[in-house]
């Protein structure tokens, strides 16, 4: 009788995470520049053009895509299990649209004053991700209250209401892009597809911490997500109080689904993927699940921002591209070998 | 002999159509415009330039420049124009720009009987050509002979000041979060080289491009520009600050330049390019400081 | 201190219509009840709130205790649901599913231990599933699936097991064997036994009180001999029906009268 183990859980997340470590490591090294690095290691703290490339440029934003990449693939995990469908993304629930909206509204609209104040004190968290983090929330609060049924967030709602949020404020995005000037639409971009550009280590820890803590709470869950995808009159009887952990779940994924957005904008792909992969691989065993998609998350966005930075040199493709042409076809080459025999939908 | 009769008929039959047709053309042609709708704002700039400012009846959102244009009705931005208040107008002749305004539009006015014309601004030659075109539209060729040969007269200054100095690697920026550089390929990027510097980020095949952080820190630019645009406001040069291998960061060469003067293919840009090489060869400039202060002069270094 | 389920007065309506009215009975520990009716009588719903899945109008206890005062895991480790469907989305396998049973034993991010996969071994066992213990659930057919989810309640370790239709899709041979195991494990281990039975003839072999519903309520209460005559089928199901009694004498047989 094969079942998880201790042994499994460590092999698999042992396994994963030197994998996670290597990439932080090979995705540092790697980038459309050269760079020469007995030197760069040599200055490690001077102002050597090698050095910086290294400390300041590119591993702030590998690092960045490795929280990013582990949130979103979580975050997809415990959706999936909420949704009680495999086929779910953290882009469903409408939160990511919100923050995108709050982000661009806050780069137009925000004054003169108040973005000079806030950039120089916390280095990159300015008041744009703010309005970003503000607008996930005011999202997630109305996707809440419309998909409540009963006093319990009936999946098909929640999904329902996600899918008409997002087409909202998709129209709503699109009106905006059409009053903005040509140059301010540059920007909006960014909200749109995602980028990983970043050199705070103020915010890359911050995002390491939030992240951090929101994936353990939910790795906390992992027998009660296990129970909720049997269905809810068999996970009521197994003992799960199932409004109170649909609420948790939904909060809890929001909040850092929010925070992610708000400092990357919107990128696709990582949270309906990799859970999917891992689940062809490892089982649907929520307690391996989630730990073992959170490596994979971030070792997957890491290479996928190499690549964005490598593909079309010496520009830098927008990283959600990059996600979406590799997630795709892949998902769709593995799903075509194994799918047949072992996904039930 | 049926299909002999068959194309004889055809020939007639399309010759018909292109006599109309050139009558009418002709007819066209033989009016001076009177009234004209601009669609940039760099057209708005060349007719006040031109002096037929007076002739316009209907210019974009954006159009600024000079203050006389405030005053000209609005028709929409230049990307979208309002086809209804360019027809409530009655233009004799629209003018957009090549590749900034939308064809659909385009042909939608010129279907509803319209005449539209669109000037290109590739590069400097053509943006030339183009005001001297609009001068010929409008009856007034000399006035556009003028015009090409002021502006040549402040590029050709430019170009001697700063002649005899090292070009100087420079990053001309319109966007910082994320960080959107100019790129090859277009007026701009020649801007550039004319003043006196290199671009960086020249020898990509697309005029704006994203670029990442490692790449500006590798081609180390000695002149920063930051072409401040929409909202970008943020405070700037504590972006900086880290990257101190950076020519431009050390020696605090950042500086924040209107975008409208340097972005518009209008005939401000002889004025445009002066500034630019002033930012990037200040030394080149100011000849009786440079040889009482001892202060780099505008020259290459000796063998 | 006798009785493991206890109704007083029980009502429960759904939007406008009452599903349920007026139901009273109890159930001793360690007793065998079958309830059965036609569809619609509110079986499902009578078994849905002792499960604690629905809550109705009345007074509800289990083992003495009204069952709002039990918090869902507590109530897991006394009651275990055999429910008539199992949709399943996911992958899992036999193992995985049974081993669920255990979940409420257990705190957050912990792994099962011995004792878990024994009980999980022997409730498969007896259900005769182990031999596809690692297969996935959806690969396995309705009538292998049912005796899974079985195996899951039996591996909660319960004092009540509440079945609805638990023999649904099985065949025959799988039929008999079930409710045979259930007569087992209630005279073995004293397992209190609800189930909600669509076949008269089955639940008048095994069980030894039945309990008639009928457009929710009590029309019956008793052995199968008073429950089970011409004329309560009649009443109840609206079909005429000749009532005879089994090889030993003792429970009754329902024959259909068909009209030619």
């Amino acid at each position: 009788m094969k079942v998880l183990d201790r042994r499994k859980m460590i092999e698999v997340n042992g396994i994963l995470f030197l994998a996670l470590i290597l990439s932080i490591v090979g995705c540092a090294l790697l980038g459309p520049v050269q760079i020469d690095l007995s030197r760069a290691v040599k200055n490690l703290f001077s102002s050597d053009s090698n050095a910086e490339i290294l400390l300041r440029t590119r591993l702030p934003r590998v690092l960045l895509g490795a929280a990013i990449g582990g949130g979103m693939a979580a975050c997809g995990v415990v959706l999936q299990a909420l949704l009680r469908n495999p086929l779910a993304c953290p882009q469903m629930l409408g939160v990511s649209a919100g923050a995108s909206l709050g982000g661009i509204l806050g780069l137009i609209f925000l004054p003169n004053w108040l973005l000079l104040l806030g950039g120089g004190l916390l280095g990159e968290i300015s008041w744009v991700p703010l309005a970003a983090f503000l607008g996930a929330l005011l999202s997630m609060a109305l996707v809440y209250h419309f998909s409540l049924f009963h006093g319990r967030l009936h999946p098909y709602h929640l999904l329902l209401t996600g899918v008409i949020f997002n087409a909202f404020i998709a129209a709503i995005m699109t009106f905006v892009n059409s009053i903005v000037d040509f140059y301010q639409a540059q920007g909006l971009l960014f909200w749109l597809l995602g980028s990983l550009s970043t050199r705070a280590y103020s915010t890359v820890a911050f995002i390491w911490i939030y992240v951090l803590l929101g994936f353990f709470w939910l790795w906390s869950k992992g027998v009660s997500l296990n129970l909720i995808t049997l269905g809810e009159d068999s996970a009521l009887q197994l003992g799960v109080e199932i409004s109170a952990l649909q609420r948790q779940v939904f909060v809890a994924s929001s909040l850092m689904i929010g925070a992610m957005v708000s400092v990357s904008g919107m990128i696709g792909f990582v949270g309906l993927m990799i859970p999917h992969v891992m689940r062809l691989i490892i089982g649907s065993d929520h307690r391996l699940l989630l730990p073992a998609s959170f490596l994979a998350g971030g070792i997957f966005l890491s290479w996928a921002d190499t690549l964005a930075r490598l593909l079309l040199a010496p520009a830098e493709l927008p990283v959600g591209i990059v996600t979406a042409f590799l997630g795709g076809p892949f998902f769709f080459f593995l799903l075509y070998r194994e799918g047949r025999r072992r996904i039930a939908l | 002999m049926n299909w002999f009769k068959h194309n004889l008929t055809a020939l007639f039959v399309v010759n018909l159509f292109f006599v109309c047709f050139g009558i009418e053309a002709h007819a066209g042609e033989a009016k001076i415009p009177k009234s004209v709708v601009s669609l940039a704002p760099s057209v708005t700039e060349t007719l006040f330039a031109l002096g037929l400012g007076d002739r316009l009846v209907g210019v974009t959102n954006y159009c600024d420049y000079p203050p006389e244009a405030l005053k000209v009705p609005k028709i929409g931005d230049f990307i979208s124009p309002n086809i209804e208040a360019i027809m409530a107008k009655r233009p004799d002749l629209v003018i957009g720009v090549s590749g900034a305004t939308d064809l659909q539009k385009t042909k939608e006015l010129e279907r509803l009987g319209l005449k539209v014309v669109l000037v290109s601004a590739a590069n400097l030659n053509e943006i030339m050509n183009s005001m001297k075109s609009i001068a010929g539209l409008l009856g007034n060729e000399a006035a556009g002979k003028r015009l090409v040969m002021k502006i040549n007269a402040q590029v050709s200054e430019v170009k001697k000041r700063v002649e005899p100095a090292p070009r100087r690697p420079v990053l001309l920026l319109v966007g910082i979060r994320p960080l959107i550089a100019v790129g090859g390929k277009n007026f701009i990027d020649e801007l550039i080289t004319l003043a006196g510097g290199t671009n960086i980020a020249g020898n990509a095949g697309q005029p704006w491009l994203n670029l990442p952080d490692e790449y500006v820190v590798a081609k180390a630019p000695q002149v920063i520009i930051e072409a401040g645009m929409g909202s970008e406001r943020e405070a700037s040069s504590k972006r900086w600050e880290d990257l101190k291998s950076i020519p431009a960061v050390r020696q605090g060469r950042i500086y924040s330049y209107p975008s409208d003067k340097i972005l518009r293919p209008g005939p401000r840009f002889g004025e445009a390019l002066e500034e630019l090489a002033r930012l990037i060869h200040p030394e080149c400039f100011n000849f009786a400081n440079n040889q009482r202060n001892g202060e780099s002069r505008c020259e290459s270094p000796r063998p | 201190m006798n009785s493991a389920v206890e109704i007083q007065d029980l009502s429960f309506t759904y939007g406008k219509d009452p599903i349920l009215q007026g139901i009273t009975f109890k159930v001793k520990r360690a007793e065998m009840l079958g309830i059965i009716g036609p569809n619609g009588s509110g079986k499902t719903t009578l078994l849905k709130i002792l499960a604690a899945v629905l809550v109705g109008a009345g007074e509800v206890k289990i083992n003495d205790k009204d069952i709002r005062s039990y918090n869902r895991r507590e109530l897991s480790r006394l009651l275990a649901v055999v429910p008539q469907d199992n949709q399943v989305n996911f992958p899992y396998s036999a193992a995985e599913i049974v081993l669920m049973g255990r979940a409420a034993l257990h705190g957050p991010f912990s792994l099962e231990g011995k004792r878990d996969l024994e009980v999980a071994k022997q409730s498969m066992q007896l259900t005769e599933t182990l031999s596809f213990a690692d297969r996935y659930l959806h690969e396995l057919s309705g009538g292998e699936k049912q005796c899974v989810i079985i195996a899951r309640a039996l591996a909660q370790e319960p004092q009540i097991l509440l079945l609805d239709e638990p023999s649904a899709f099985l065949d025959l041979r799988h039929q008999v064997q079930i409710l045979e195991l259930l007569r087992r494990l209630n005279r073995e281990q004293g397992l209190t036994i609800i189930a909600a039975l669509h076949d008269l003839n089955l639940a008048a072999l095994f069980f030894p009180r039945l309990l008639m519903l009928r457009a929710g309520k009590i029309y019956r209460d008793g052995t199968p001999r008073d429950v089970l005559t011409e004329q309560t089928i009649e009443e109840v199901y609206g079909i005429r029906v000749q009532v005879q009694t089994d090889l030993s004498g003792e429970r009754p047989q329902v024959i259909i009268c068909l009209s030619m």
